[in-house]
């Protein structure tokens, strides 16, 4: 007998169909006995044609009665005829329970999802902790220079709005550089809306500041020599840590005023001696650290204009800067006088800045610098990636068994892949987590060593796990497929 | 009145592909009703535990139908096949294969993950399975605070707790000493008279003598089918279709 011979299944409406809640296969006493004919068992293609998944007389699934509500008697519901042409009734029951029925609920799939970690806490903190790294990194990489512009900022806001920086400038048409005329000072400090006024010339190439005269010439020490005319304290926001600015009392004497970092290169204080263009110079005042857009003063000296005057030509000794404090709220407008106040004669020859423009130029700075440790942040999350798709392939194969077990509870492929997935995604965001917090650390530690202001873009708190728990993502990918590809029975299979 | 069987398997067979491919069943047909408690033996390399992988949907014969509970899993997608392990059968390994991080309770509760049940009603059920099985007081603990047996218990109960229609278990007894195994073999009837289909592959004969049913393998065929109680059951169709 031929498979083609069998029957096509009795239409038996005594059978009964379970509805969504049944979770139990139980015997229809009605049907008629299978075993007469056991050939009738052996339909060939069980997924066509009306009913072909029920072999005829074999058992048919029975609704269970849900006990809290029916008490445990068995209700036998009339089955409605099966429609032609579908995958029969009980497929259509299978089916539309796999799509209804099948998806776990989100807390449980969080909670397996978390049970590796969970239950090798160490294993997965040393995972994290790779991408931990990088993200630590590219925090403290977009944090620091964050907290130099915070800063910034905070001396902007405070008193640098008021700030205008004015130096010689290049002519347009010849490339030249125009000096600033000597009466420049005098004309701006005339400027009513100027509250204060701080010159500063060069002094001849090759002077430097010598702790004494024994030496020798090329240990400069990197500290430039200035001579300093004005108020620095008002145009600066210089303050002096020691001694005082020139007056007039010293403004006649070989006298001298140091940058912060000058005094400590040249590991001298007020009251000493230093070696400047071969004679001594006796310091008078020695600066405090000076506001970040002026820094570059820390590591200068500057002469008293009336010794340098008898000392240097007056062609010696050119104007580098003029540094203007205008009145609150002024800056605009004494910024557009300020040209030609400073050289009626070519105003195009002087060129004005504020603070807003060195703000950027500084930032620009740390942005080179930024690439170089953001590549580095990069390279520490590729290695972190690497890492936890070590652990989990090596959990994939630890855990084989489980993986078996939970296909034989019904996990799909999917349910067991995502399992894994997100596994590695939670440890991809611990290390986000970590990283942040060390990162911010770090730029704790940094800004606190500086004495700046503590800032890290909102951002990177965010973007720092995400990032991380892409990167978990993609290194769960491969152990995850492997996962889900092992057929439970060579899952199953213990060695 | 004349039980139809809640599982049958028809012509199954299954090769592994190799050189020379691997025949492990051959033309097997085999039918079993609602409540049975069938020993299923045979030396290792019989193929009793490729058969029953095949009659838990874990493995696809080569050739033949599953028929459970009327439908014939060979013939169903993989995800139909995972809807009936979640929740027409059930499994007991000779490994437990219990998560060590979990409570006992956890464990069974875990047998339910993938019956879209809310994590208490698993919890409830879970508790009720224990105490099925005696061990409602080991509830918290872990399994590496039970003894081998008690694992097997959780184990079981894990199986049973989501109430399948089939319960399997490969060597259940295996790892355990005879005593426990016999308690094992004990909860295992309990169940099977509480209505659930047992059925169970041991290549232990003495243990297998405990069971009302005693199907023997041999080079993957049914050389014989002996009931204890032949009375109460209908007789086998083994061989005759053919």
């Amino acid at each position: 007998m031929t498979s083609a011979d069998h029957s096509p299944p009795p239409d038996d409406a005594t059978r009964v169909w379970p509805a969504a809640e049944a979770s139990t296969l139980q015997f229809d006493p009605t049907a008629p006995d299978a075993l007469a004919s056991p050939d009738a068992l052996a339909s060939p293609d069980a997924l066509t044609g009306p009913g072909a998944l029920t072999p005829p007389g074999a058992l048919v699934p029975v609704i269970p009665p849900a006990p809290s509500r029916r008490g445990g008697a068995t209700r036998l519901r009339p089955a409605a005829r099966p429609r032609s042409g579908s995958g029969g009734r009980l497929g259509r029951w299978l089916s539309r329970r796999g799509k209804t029925r099948r998806r776990m609920f989100l807390s449980d799939v969080v909670a397996t999802a978390t049970l590796g970690p969970r239950s090798r806490p160490l294993r997965a903190i040393l995972s994290a902790v790779g991408i931990g790294v990088g993200v630590t990194a590219l925090v403290a990489v977009l944090g620091i220079p964050a907290s130099q512009q915070a800063q910034l900022q905070a001396e902007y806001d405070a008193w640098g709005a008021n700030v205008i920086v004015v130096t010689p400038g290049q002519e347009r048409q010849t490339g030249e550089t125009t000096a600033l005329p000597d009466t420049a000072p005098a004309m701006v400090g005339r400027v009513r809306l100027v509250s204060s006024v701080f010159t500063v010339r060069s002094t001849p190439a090759e002077t430097y500041a010598y702790r004494n005269d024994q030496v020798p010439a090329g240990e400069t020490g990197g500290v430039t020599v200035w001579v300093g005319q004005g108020d620095p304290v008002g145009a600066l926001h210089a303050e002096l840590a020691s001694g005082h600015w020139f007056d007039a009392a010293n403004n006649d004497l070989p006298t001298v005023v140091l940058g912060a970092t000058a005094a400590d290169r040249l590991r001298v204080g007020v009251g000493q001696r230093v070696w400047i263009a071969r004679s001594w110079w006796v310091v008078v005042g020695v600066f405090d650290r000076l506001p970040r857009y002026s820094a570059e003063f820390d590591s200068a000296a500057f002469l008293s204009p009336g010794w340098s005057a008898r000392l240097f030509e007056a062609d010696q000794t050119p104007i580098a800067s003029i540094h203007v404090n205008a009145r609150p709220g002024q800056a605009a407008r004494v910024r557009s006088v300020m040209a030609a106040t400073v050289n009626p004669a070519r105003p195009s020859g002087v060129q004005v800045s504020d603070l807003s423009m060195l703000a950027y130029s500084q930032t620009s700075v740390m942005e080179t610098f930024g690439m170089l440790a953001l590549g580095l942040g990069a390279v520490a999350l590729l290695v972190g990636g690497i890492g936890i798709a070590n652990t989990m392939v090596v959990a994939v194969m630890e855990r084989r068994g489980e993986i078996g077990l939970r296909r034989s509870l019904g996990a799909r492929t999917g349910q067991i892949g995502l399992q894994f997935v997100l596994e590695a995604t939670v440890m991809g965001f611990l290390g986000g987590l970590i990283g942040i917090g060390l990162g911010a650390y770090a730029v704790f530690c940094y800004t606190a060593y500086q004495g700046i202001v503590f800032a890290v873009p909102l951002w990177t708190l965010a973007a720092g796990p995400a990032v991380a728990a892409a990167v978990g993502v993609l290194a769960g990918l491969y152990p995850s497929l492997k996962a889900a590809r092992q057929p439970p029975t060579t899952a199953l299979r213990v060695v | 009145m004349t039980l139809a069987p809640q599982l049958a398997l028809r012509k199954v067979d299954k090769v592994y592909p190799g050189h020379p491919p691997l025949h492990v069943l051959k033309d097997i047909d085999l039918s079993i009703q609602a409540g049975e408690f069938v020993a299923v033996v045979g030396p290792s390399g019989s193929g009793k535990t490729t058969m029953l992988s095949i009659m838990g949907t874990l493995d696809q014969p080569t050739a033949g139908e599953v028929w459970i509970g009327g439908v014939n899993a060979a013939a169903i997608g993989e995800v139909e096949r995972s809807v009936l392990r979640s929740d027409v059968i059930g499994f007991v390994f000779q490994q437990f294969f219990l998560l060590p991080s979990l409570t006992a309770l956890d464990n069974v509760a875990e047998g339910m993950l993938y019956q879209r049940r809310r994590r208490a009603e698993r919890r409830r059920l879970a508790m009720a399975a224990l105490e099925q099985v005696g061990l409602a007081s080991r509830a918290r603990h872990r399994p590496g605070e039970l003894s081998g047996g008690e694992q097997q218990r959780v184990a079981i109960a894990r199986a049973i707790a989501g109430q399948p229609g089939i319960l399997f278990a490969d060597e259940p007894t295996g790892a355990l000493d005879q005593t426990s195994g016999h308690l094992i073999v004990d909860y295992l009837r309990t169940i099977a008279d509480a209505g659930t289909t047992v059925v169970v592959i041991t290549h232990d004969q003495a243990l297998a003598a405990r069971f009302d049913r005693k199907v023997s393998l041999l080079d993957g065929a049914i050389v014989r089918d002996q009931r204890r109680r032949a009375s109460l059951r209908p007789p086998s169709p083994v061989g005759a279709s053919r």
